[in-house]
């Protein structure tokens, strides 16, 4: 696709026009919709752990609306507590969900052409599947960009939903204590870990950051070494990833 | 149930308000300037490595049958690419394991 950052002028043919119109609104929402039944899962699982760590229904589903991001939602769920540490809850989340300044900018092409109250409006729905349906759509040529706010509205709804859902029902679940559910307390991060894998070159940034979260808890409190540690494995992660391009 | 501390939906709030802002961030920012190669690899290594801070430390705590849970999960994620299916694999597996050779 040619590069064509800017925003449109009296010289653009017209087929460089993006509009934002109610069949790509739908398109997008038919497209998401097998991908959403797999988030309004993940929600069900976060609404019951949310239960579990403490949080009432209406702090679950609010938190749902107006953060809509479901692997920094665990990782806040996490770390809830009563006085709500909430400097370490905005931490966090800010850590995990920096990507999105990286998909944000990829979908400038679609962005960067239509109003910008459009554009603001439809990033706020842009989870990792939303952005991930859109990309290509946008790539093939795809003029209308109304199918990224088609499927962030829907994938919302059935994020929502899950979260609501997996909160009421969650309750009702047994706890199996003598089970091993201390396992189930790291197993939605090793899925995550699963998901976000590219490549055995992920490794070594992973082993840095599980190393030093455990030597950094040895003398630092809260989440301090939870950031640390993923700071400098991060950083160990990019280095070997920006050799491995030369 | 229904209730919710002030200071909670202020906690909350914050998130969603960070949160977004990352959302337009990349579009209002970034569009005028590329990020560098190492910029770029690092904000797509830290998911991975924040989820490997927050597991890592546990799994070694939990031992041999905390690994093989571990892989389980690992291996259900990449297979099917469903959440919930990776979870109860891994689950069952060390509940399994913990039962039947109890330390």
């Amino acid at each position: 696709m040619k590069s064509a950052v800017h925003d449109a002028g009296p010289d653009d043919r017209p087929d460089d026009r993006i509009i934002v119109s109610s069949a790509g609104i739908a398109k997008g929402a038919l497209r998401i919709f097998p991908i959403g039944l797999g988030a309004f899962m993940f929600a069900l699982v976060y609404g019951l752990l949310a239960g579990q760590r403490g949080l009432s229904l209406t702090e679950t589903v609010v938190m749902s609306a107006s953060v809509f991001a479901g692997a920094s939602q665990m990782v806040a769920v996490r770390e809830w507590a009563s006085p709500v540490p909430v400097g370490a809850l905005v931490a966090a989340v800010l850590t995990v969900n920096i990507r999105h300044v990286l998909m944000g900018a990829v979908l400038t092409p679609w962005l960067g052409r239509i109003p910008r109250w459009k554009a603001m409006l439809s990033l706020f729905f842009m989870a990792d599947e939303v952005w991930g349906v859109s990309v290509p759509e946008m790539n093939k040529g795809g003029r209308d960009a109304g199918f990224f706010l088609g499927a962030g509205v829907t994938l919302y709804l059935m994020w929502l939903t899950g979260s609501a859902l997996g909160r009421i029902f969650g309750a009702l679940v047994p706890d199996p204590a003598q089970y091993g559910a201390i396992f189930l307390t790291v197993a939605p991060f090793i899925a995550l870990l699963g998901a976000v894998w590219r490549g055995w070159g992920d490794i070594p940034g992973w082993i840095v950051s599980g190393a030093m979260t455990v030597v950094l808890g040895s003398f630092l409190p809260g989440t301090w070494p939870i950031l640390l540690g993923a700071l400098s494995g991060s950083l160990v992660g990019a280095w070997i990833d920006v050799r491995r391009q030369h | 149930m229904f209730g919710a501390s002030t200071e909670a939906l202020i906690a909350i709030a914050l998130m969603g308000a960070v949160t977004y802002a990352t959302r337009v961030a990349g579009f209002l920012l970034l569009r005028r300037m590329r990020p560098t190669p190492f910029v770029a690899a690092w904000l797509r290594q830290l998911p991975g490595t924040v989820f490997a801070a927050l597991s890592l430390p546990t799994v070694i705590e939990l031992g041999p049958f905390g690994w093989i849970a571990a892989a389980m999960t690992l291996i259900i994620q990449r297979w099917t690419g469903q959440f919930l299916a990776a979870l109860v694999a891994g689950f069952a597996t060390y509940a399994a394991a913990i039962t039947l050779w109890p330390s």
